[in-house]
């Protein structure tokens, strides 16, 4: 590095001879209380975004027991950290616009807020239900998103050739849970048919078709017919305990469960709906929940 | 009897000269051309009297032809023409006024190489001995042109390709495709097809696509992606100006913010579309750009965005399915505003070799909408060697962290006194000392940034170059300082 002769370092220092107080942005908020930024709800004045991932983490805060918490829904994902929401931005002694936490960043922040949890049972009765939990976790985000994805209205073409670098639509985007994972650089495409339906599906066009291989050739029945029997696995499972798996708090798998059966509830397309409204174990418990959730947040 | 050596007799004319040989055929060679000369001048002379002569002689144009205009298409040529013929010619004098109107209807049209007039009898079979045809033998310009080059300026640097097809469609329409890469606008394209509106020429219409990315690390932490279409209408002139009105409709994504970006930034990254109608009056009548000794520039530009009117729904239409909120109509697009700037530059020689130059822009963002602020890229920025020197390019005004986030309301002042290198006025290279003065703020009044100093500033044309070396002498705390040197390269210097 090249450094500037002392006597020229002096003199520059000198100027500007008058310095008047900084111009700060009239649009900038302080932050004076942890802001989950989720994408936005159905209805302006509900609490409850209508993305799974987002709403998984709110239930998540909740369940261990904040409050108070707000909710930002103007920030698009591309503002956020790994272009994915949701994140929380917390207030800080240190820095002077808080600190701002990706998702996976979130237990960690809540764990110095509101104490550990043993990370032998993650919340779990034993060891067993830890374990049963993974098997719970792969059907939600499996069959069921599989399911949800296969109604999910697909953007337009004219959307598709203005948008340079085009998000797909984050409603029903699902990462996966693992928490320590790597931050993807990229922005989203949340899963698709491929890595959600097993055995994956072939291309859409061939080996018999000109046409370079693209797209999916999924059968709708065949995905329809998984969802439905997860649906109705979930519903024998919960039965009418209050929580998954016999726990006696809320556990993450509640968290993720609640996400998924508060979206459907409010999903406009019936054959996806149906499927839930009509066991009333499910409906009662995704209403018991949502108001302890909801009663968590507040929107700025 | 004669002895030699014979003595030189000979009287000399015209100071002939009687020594060398060379001198004697130089001579005789200038002579000759003068002689052409003089001959050719009163034939000209003789010419004009002629026509001088039979200004008044009836004659009538029978047909107008132009020959050698082979792309270009009939109805066109007609439509340019038929509004010159529509004044009746009867006399000589008015045929040859129609004539050279013509002949500068068909240069203005900007496809010809070489128009030449002629007039010929008329060879209609009806035509009586006055009529005559005025005959145009023309040479059309190249259809394509290709053209790759690598460019500076305005601080960046660029690498382009540009096709061009002139005439397209055979009525003077011009289609240009123009591709590039540089180091500020990462990529860009740019696809226009523009065509003459009006048959004076002086109307033309422009449909242009477009679509570039813009790197905005240096100063807001992110890119930008654009793609957009605007229709242009621009009636006018050189000397009297242009005015521009247009419709843009243009889709912007902001992202690959840095993990440093400021709160402010993250809150205004992703998408925004901007649907807007904009009135520009450009005028330039400076015989120079650096060290113009008469004329001025002046740049006004109006736009204005969205802005929906809101309209109430009645009561009875809304249902319980339908949200609560009431319609509106407008241009349409998340960016909803009005936007006003003005740009002017005046320079006079004040003595011999040393011009002053005073240059001034400012510009107002009035939000229309429920939202406090204008989206980031309509934003104004300010700061830079092309604009308040001493200051980075882009660092003055509202800033969040390392973010500058762009003002709604600015001015910049620039005042220059330009010389030239003693005793090498001809040198492109110039001496000059400045002063400048900005303030970019949220509709707020605040206290101007000064800055001074001195530099050389190198022409090197249509481009200029800077280098200079200056200090800011009042500055906000805001702003990023560029103390010492600091080079420009650009267009329009403040």
């Amino acid at each position: 590095m090249l450094a500037l002769p002392t006597p020229l370092a002096n003199l520059f220092a000198l100027f500007p001879l008058r310095t008047y107080p900084p111009i700060l942005p009239l649009s900038k908020k302080p932050c004076t209380a942890p802001t989950l930024w989720v994408q936005s709800p159905v209805s302006p004045d509900d609490t409850l975004s209508a993305d799974v991932e987002c709403l998984k983490w709110q239930a998540y805060l909740a369940f261990r027991g904040l409050t108070a918490i707000h909710l930002r829904t103007d920030i698009h994902p591309e503002g956020c950290i790994d272009r994915r929401l949701p994140n929380l931005h917390t207030p800080s002694a240190e820095i002077e616009d808080g600190e701002l936490l990706p998702a996976r960043l979130i237990p960690t922040w809540v764990d110095s807020q509101k104490g550990a949890v043993d990370p032998n049972l993650e919340g779990y009765t034993d060891e067993a239900a830890r374990d049963e939990s993974r098997a719970w976790v792969t059907l939600l985000e499996g069959a069921v998103h599989a399911g949800l994805l296969l109604v999910q209205p697909q953007p337009s073409y004219l959307k598709q050739i203005l948008a340079f670098s085009f998000t797909p639509s984050l409603s029903f985007t699902w990462s996966s849970a693992d928490q320590s994972g790597t931050p993807s650089s990229n922005a989203l495409p949340g899963p698709s048919f491929q890595t959600l339906v097993t055995p994956p599906p072939p291309p859409a066009t061939g080996l018999t078709s000109p046409i370079p291989p693209s797209g999916v050739r999924v059968s709708p029945n065949a995905v329809m017919t998984r969802y439905r029997d997860a649906i109705s696995a979930l519903s024998e499972r919960l039965g009418t305990d209050r929580w998954f798996l016999g726990s006696s708090e809320p556990t993450p798998l509640d968290a993720l469960a609640f996400a998924y059966l508060h979206c459907i509830l409010e999903f406009e397309n019936d054959s996806i709906r149906v499927e839930v409204s009509r066991r009333a174990n499910l409906v009662a418990w995704e209403k018991r929940v949502r108001d302890t959730v909801k009663a968590a947040f507040t929107v700025v | 009897m004669f002895k030699p050596p014979l003595q030189n007799t000979s009287a000399p004319r015209d100071q002939e000269p009687d020594a060398d040989l060379q001198k004697i055929l130089d001579w005789h060679a200038k002579r000759r051309e003068r002689l052409l000369r003089g001959e050719y001048e009163s034939h000209v002379l003789r010419l004009s009297e002629l026509v001088n002569q039979n200004m008044e002689s009836p004659m009538r144009i029978g047909a107008v032809r132009v020959e050698g205009a082979t792309n270009t298409r009939k109805s066109f040529l007609a439509s340019l023409i038929d509004p010159v013929l529509a004044q009746p010619a009867n006399t000589l004098e008015d045929v040859l006024h129609t004539t050279r109107r013509i002949s500068q209807t068909l240069q203005k049209s900007n496809l010809f190489k070489h128009v030449e007039a002629r007039l010929e009898s008329s060879r209609q079979p009806l035509a009586s001995p006055q009529d005559v045809d005025v005959v145009f033998k023309t040479r059309e310009l190249g259809r394509y042109y290709l053209n790759t080059s690598t460019e500076l300026g305005n601080n960046e640097g660029t690498a382009s390709a540009t096709a061009r097809i002139r005439n397209v469609f055979g009525g003077g329409e011009t289609f240009e495709a123009n591709m590039a890469a540089g180091t500020k606008t990462k990529k860009s394209f740019r696809g226009a097809l523009s065509f003459p509106l009006s048959s004076d020429l002086r109307t033309y219409g422009e449909l242009l696509a477009y679509g570039l990315e813009r790197d905005h690390t240096s100063y807001a932490s992110c890119t930008e992606d654009a793609k957009g279409f605007k229709a242009i209408v621009r009636n006018g002139s050189h000397n009297e100006g242009y005015h521009e009105l247009a419709y843009e409709v243009v889709h912007r994504y902001l992202g690959n913010l840095a993990p440093t970006a400021s709160m402010s930034m993250r809150s205004a990254a992703g998408p925004s579309t901007k649907s807007a109608l904009s009135l520009t009056y450009i005028r330039d009548t400076r015989d120079d750009q650096i060290a113009a000794t008469r004329g001025f520039y002046i740049r006004l530009f109006q736009e204005i965005a969205g802005a929906g009117a809101k309209i109430p729904l009645r009561s009875g239409m809304s249902t319980a399915t339908t949200a609560q909120t009431p319609s509106s109509i407008g241009l349409g697009g998340d960016a909803s505003f009005y936007k006003a700037e003005a740009e002017t530059q005046v320079s006079r020689q004040i003595v011999d070799g040393v011009s002053m130059s005073v240059a001034l822009r400012s510009g107002i963002l009035l939000g229309l909408s429920d939202k406090p602020v204008a989206p980031f890229p309509d934003r104004f920025q300010i700061g830079g060697p092309t604009s308040v020197r001493a200051f980075k390019s882009f660092g003055m005004g509202p800033r969040d962290g390392p973010d500058s986030l762009g003002g709604d309301i600015f001015y910049s002042l620039g005042l220059s006194l330009v010389t030239n290198i003693p005793r090498k006025p001809h040198w492109p290279v110039k001496a000059h000392t400045w002063i400048n003065a900005g303030q970019l703020d949220s509709l707020n009044y605040g206290e101007p940034s000064i800055s001074a100093g001195l530099g050389i500033i190198y022409r090197f044309d249509p481009i200029r170059l800077e280098v200079n070396f200056g200090m800011p002498l009042t500055a906000n705390k805001s702003d990023v300082l560029r103390r010492g040197i600091q080079v420009g390269m650009g267009l329009e210097f403040l």
